[in-house]
């Protein structure tokens, strides 16, 4: 890329950046207000199960908890400005420390999950579009519709019940098998991955069905224009470029959709975590909401949004790169 | 005439989801067998939540498990459950000095190799207990401990209060911590919780979040010969499901939480599998009165209740029969409970109590509202909808309002509920917080019946002081026969814990349960990896396999990038081609 | 239209499902709380006909309660929904300006965090009763709407029509209603049955973990249930609540598919 491309690029990820720092800081405030009309005292949760009154009045000395909500709230920004997410009262660790703990477990799952979709999805809308006439057409449509109005939870469970308990071919839950000696990384990643499976289908099932409406659709469009009848005559060559041009057309909305559907996922699916023991964020985030640890809850919606961020910019990046004939349009 | 020749760009789509299947499958070849043994002689425990750190100060079950086995006190409880000796060699109670003594064992080390003394008894006596563990703060205020000499100490607590005090000294929340390692520094803010270093029998070794987390003997536990296991690796499984699959499939040696009731059956038939319906810890379901509430302060109406609610029913339905009816207020372990007033089913009985305390049926059938809270556990939402119907059929109409943990703790607190259904640790010395008229409106786990009865509150403060155990037993009588007539709650059953373990584990440990679950597995062993003897010293015939796994992180990343990579490269070079 | 073709199956459907729910009373055969009448986990039989819950409960009352209170609320935060965003997506769209951007870094905010998990925070912090649930549930879908609602918009500003109206002198309120409304109609339509369709969702995933309200029947919190009874292959309490759900939600999601596809497909 040329230099004037690259100074352009960094103005727009800059505008970019800027116009959500608003949106950022509207989402801590929302988790703010939240945990504050929130029945329940912090200080008692934070206590433990069986503790005396002296402790629990400790407790809140030591976190704060006494002081003003204004107080509370701009000492909060003004440490999120500075990127110090504070300390987490529940886990008595920096609450940075924390997420990052679970982030990259999250990020793997989104990823998977997004992707099954895409490949799935993407692949039965050709076929959908390349059969229009047969009957495995509806029949696609059908099952992929059915199965996005499926509640993930209901998909999990019967994976679970099918793949995990009665074939066995699949490990219930978890990320690692524990105990266990990995000859090599190869082995190791092979072992996640086989952990992954049945948790990022369940996620991939339920997105897939937009997939296949989008590339069916454009794909369909492509094949009954007039090309086809020129292609014809001039030899099937064309053909190939037929679905460059479909294809060409359908990546920027599917791009648009997987970012999307990964912005969806970044910030934690609770009930996929909790059904695979996956330690992700939403299991996390549950946490901060039964212990009403403020700097943790509100640490995870930043940090989440700023990833939703970062993950907006990707996109557009990716939409330069695929087609430079787009313009910029924030 | 599509169809006749492939079209690559079709072609390459499919080629693309294929690749990833087989590389999949590939990986998967290369999957190492699992074994259904165990790898040595190792215990693998699941969890069912994880600890947030490993404080033994903390009140949290699953933080205490751990802890036990990485601490230990002064005093411990047996295999019997009675206390004994632990870091002391030698114990007695000063009753006209009120004061504890006790003389240090020889050669007791911490597990970087420095030895426990009796600064460090000082320094978790004076500093750390009465500071930050959730009994202490209470019990242990202003202590003061005199060293006699290089292994005698005198502790001196602000009260004499032996009945309650003793009891903590055996358990981790009078745990003895390093004085070398935490002096002068913030608890919480150092790392001691997260790397915790004690005298236990198991030492800490590794922690991978949200995965697992490994304890390792102690060769130089003081305790000669103990303990037998080389290593307990704890697994966080978050899902009940999951637990039952991984014990099932021989993943997982013990669990002694978090198996729902409906499991016995298929793990009684499972002959690899060997379960225990424990009775300890004592805990029991109840029913919660505010009895500061218009219509439930009248003492026959929650009579009246008691009698309008079938709890073998419940037993049978919501614990598939497992658990056991109660009506006393205390446990057996701490003294006999056949003083307790029972209380049949009998709802022609209620009807003619609620008649009498003057709340006569309606036009419609309904004598009055109640809201019963209710924490968001299955178990106790179970209760929660049977007692509304039992309590529909004599005319009481019972909304329900079930609520998560901590809003359900201040709801009671603030006093703004009717009556609500929890489960409470049976242990007398929380009595003296539930039931005592000094303790109403003290916050969480305090008296939040708003329960106030003078002979109760005398029979408190006597027992509290008392150290002969035949006369707190005594007491605890009296003051049991008293609550039953009362009814501040109505027990309804005692929870059974279903605790399950692989045939092949063997000990007088499992199942736990002698103090909450703060019990160390130092006497359980793995059958075929270590043979007990009397004579000869602890013997493996394994090494013990440890997971030499890199660090998690840095290698998810790299997985994370390279299946990104895949479905990125994958569409450039669909869209590249035929440029 | 036929009544064969999927628009006509899912408007029957549809009306189908809240005839159900309106007469729950009359179509359940025994109350859906009562614990005491039969015994726990039986299979389905002549008496129960989708068997029993742990609790000795009928499944097949719970189920048809189940439906009323997923229309219940899907419907009322629907509904509350799409007042919000079409008032403020005309707003937003016709008049322009701030109030555009922003409704757009609102809905920014939206896409920034999970709606669900702002939804089950805002649920358990403000305690499980079925007027919290509606009100959260539809405050958190309206923005997504209200932003469609003013694309739309946007767009038909700019015809003929509108522009025609103006010259004539009409005030801004009557071209709004006369022009714009009739001519957003499909969409909107689309769009409630799209949020009815998500509200089911969320109220049945809340069901799941326990945050309904507990006085409703809730399809989701069956499948607690569920979750457990397959230990001892109680299959009727996972199958029978799941099915239903998919059902509801599909005829939700078909209905807002087949509505916007049949009357103004050119938009999509």
């Amino acid at each position: 890329m040329k230099s004037s491309e690259i100074t352009k690029t960094i103005c727009r990820v800059s505008i970019r950046i800027l116009y959500s720092i608003p949106v950022i800081l509207s989402v801590i405030t929302i988790g703010f207000i939240l945990l504050k009309l929130a029945p329940g005292d912090p200080a008692v949760l934070l206590a433990g199960e069986a503790a005396t009154p002296q402790y629990i009045e400790n407790v809140r000395k030591i976190y704060g908890l006494d002081k003003p909500l204004w107080e509370q709230y701009f000492i909060y920004i003004e440490k999120a400005l500075r990127l110090d997410l504070g300390y987490s009262l529940s886990y008595k660790r920096p609450v940075l420390e924390v997420i990052l703990e679970r982030f990259p477990y999250t990020l793997l799952l989104a990823v998977s999950g997004v992707s099954i979709g895409f490949i799935l999805g993407v692949g039965l809308g050709i076929i959908s579009a390349w059969y229009r006439k047969k009957l495995i057409n509806p029949l696609i449509s059908n099952i992929s519709f059915v199965l996005y109005s499926t509640p993930v939870f209901v998909i999990g469970q019967f994976l679970i019940y099918y793949f995990a308990i009665v074939l066995k071919a699949f490990p219930v839950g978890g990320v690692v098998t524990i105990g266990l000696t990995h000859g090599g990384f190869l082995a190791y990643v092979a072992d996640v991955l086989w952990h992954l499976t049945l948790p990022s289908l369940t996620l991939g099932l339920i997105f897939m069905a937009s997939y296949v409406k989008l590339t069916k659709s454009s794909f369909i469009e492509v094949l009954s224009s007039s090309y086809i009848l020129a292609s014809r005559s001039l030899g099937l060559r064309n053909s190939t470029i037929l679905f460059k041009h479909a294809f060409r057309n359908a990546i920027i909305p599917i791009l648009t959709l997987a970012g999307a559907q990964l912005s969806m996922l970044v910030g934690g699916v609770i009930i996929t975590e909790s059904m695979f023991s996956w330690p992700g964020i939403g299991q996390l985030t549950m946490e901060a909401v039964s212990t009403r640890d403020h700097p943790l809850l509100l640490g995870v919606f930043f940090f989440t949004s700023i990833t939703v961020v970062v993950i907006n910019i990707v996109i557009d990046f990716l939409y330069s790169v695929v087609d430079p004939r787009i313009k910029e349009r924030l | 005439m599509f169809r006749i020749k492939r079209v690559s760009t079709l072609r390459s789509g499919k080629l693309l989801a294929y690749t990833y299947l087989l590389l999949t499958l590939i990986m998967i070849s290369m999957l190492p067998i699992l074994s259904s043994q165990p790898p040595g002689n190792i215990l693998r425990v699941a969890l069912i939540s994880e600890p947030r750190f490993l404080d033994p100060y903390w009140g949290g079950w699953n933080t205490g498990f751990l802890a036990a086995q990485i601490f230990d006190s002064l005093l411990q409880y047996d295999v019997n459950g009675s206390i004994t000796l632990g870091l002391a060699k030698h114990f007695e109670v000063l009753q006209d000095e009120k004061a504890y003594l006790f003389v240090l064992r020889d050669g007791v080390k911490f597990h970087d190799g420095k030895p426990l003394t009796v600064d460090d008894v000082k320094f978790s006596f004076e500093v750390l207990i009465p500071k930050y563990d959730t009994f202490g703060i209470e019990y242990f205020a202003n202590t003061t401990v005199e060293i006699v000499n290089s292994t005698t100490v005198k502790i001196k607590p602000g009260r004499f209060l032996p009945a309650v005090q003793i009891p903590l000294m055996a358990s981790i929340d009078c745990a003895i911590l390093p004085k070398h390692l935490l002096e002068g520094k913030d608890y919480y803010q150092s790392d001691f919780i997260n790397k915790p270093i004690g005298t236990g029998p198991f030492k800490f070794k590794e922690w991978v979040k949200g995965s697992h987390l490994i304890l390792v003997k102690n060769p130089e536990y003081w305790d000669k010969g103990k303990p037998l296991l080389d290593q307990i690796v704890v697994r966080f499984i978050t899902d009940s499901a999951s637990i039952m699959a991984a014990l099932q499939a021989g993943e997982i040696d013990y669990v002694f939480r978090g198996l729902p009731y409906e499991a016995y059956s298929t793990l009684v038939g499972n002959p690899k599998l060997e379960v225990y319906l424990s009775r300890n810890p004592p805990y029991k379901l109840v029913i919660q009165f505010n009895c500061n509430h218009s219509i439930l302060s009248n003492k026959l109406v929650r009579q009246a209740i008691a009698y309008a609610i079938d709890k073998k029913e419940i037993v049978s339905k919501v614990t598939v029969g497992l658990a056991n009816v109660t009506h006393s207020f205390i446990s057996e372990r701490y003294a006999p409970t056949s003083g307790a007033k029972i209380y049949e089913y009998n709802p022609a009985k209620a009807e003619e109590l609620l008649d009498k305390a003057g709340y006569p049926r309606g036009s419609d059938g309904t004598r009055f509202k109640l809201e019963l809270l209710l924490r968001n556990e299955p178990e106790e939402m179970n209760v929660g909808y049977m007692i509304r119907d039992y309590l529909s059929k004599v005319g009481i109409k019972v909304e329900t309002k079930v609520v998560e943990f901590g809003t359900w703790l201040d709801l009671q607190v603030k006093g703004e509920y009717d009556f609500n259904v929890g489960k409470y640790w049976i242990v007398p010395f929380w009595h003296y917080q539930l039931f005592t008229t000094k303790y109403i409106g003290m916050g969480a786990f305090t008296n939040t019946m708003f329960y106030s009865n003078p002979e109760v509150d005398s029979l408190f403060e006597q027992w509290i002081v008392e150290t002969n155990v035949e006369n707190q037993k005594k007491l605890l009588v009296r003051i049991d026969e008293i609550l039953s007539t009362d009814l501040p709650w109505i027990p309804i059953y005692d929870l059974v814990w279903l605790n399950v373990k692989g045939k092949y584990v063997k000990g007088p440990d499992i199942p736990i349960g002698r103090y909450v679950f703060f019990d160390k597995l130092y006497n359980t062993y793995i059958e075929g990896y270590y043979t007990p003897t009397e004579t000869t010293p602890y013997i493996t015939t394994t090494t013990p396999t440890t997971p030499t796994q890199p660090p998690f992180n840095q290698l998810l990343i790299i997985v994370i990038i390279v299946i990104v990579l895949m479905v990125i490269i994958g569409s450039v070079v669909l869209l590249r081609r035929g440029k | 239209m036929r009544v064969l073709d999927p628009l006509g199956i899912s408007i029957v459907l549809a009306i189908l499902l809240v005839a159900v729910g309106v007469s729950a009373e009359w179509l359940a055969p025994y109350d859906p709380f009562n614990t005491r009448m039969f015994r726990s986990l039986q299979p389905p039989n002549s008496v129960n006909l989708m068997g029993t819950d742990q609790l000795g409960r009928d499944i097949f009352s719970w189920v048809i309660y189940g439906i009323r209170t997923s229309l219940l609320v899907g419907l009322t935060s629907a509904t509350l929904s799409i007042i919000i965003a079409i008032s403020v997506g005309l707003l937003a769209g016709y008049r322009g300006g701030m109030m555009g951007g922003l409704l757009m870094r609102m809905t920014d905010v939206f896409l920034s965090i999970p709606r669900f998990m702002l939804v089950i925070v805002a649920v358990v912090l403000l305690t499980p009763k079925i007027v919290n649930i509606i009100l959260v549930i539809a405050s958190f879908s309206w923005p997504e709407a209200a932003r469609v609602i003013r694309s739309e918009i946007l767009s038909i500003k700019e015809r003929e029509y509108v522009t025609a109206a103006k010259v004539l002198g009409l005030r801004d309120l009557d071209i709004m209603l006369s022009e714009i409304l009739p001519n957003i109609t499909p969409t909107i339509l689309s769009l409630w049955t799209l949020v009815i369709a998500e509200a089911i969702l969320t109220e049945a995933a809340l069901g799941f973990l326990g945050f309904s309200d507990s006085n409703f029947p809730s399809l989701g919190m069956m499948l607690m249930m569920a979750k457990n009874a397959i230990f001892v292959g109680g299959w009727w309490v996972l199958l029978f609540p799941s099915i239903v759900i998919i059902i509801l939600i599909l005829t939700f999601n078909l209905l807002s598919d087949k509505l916007i596809e049949r009357f103004s497909p050119k938009l999509r």
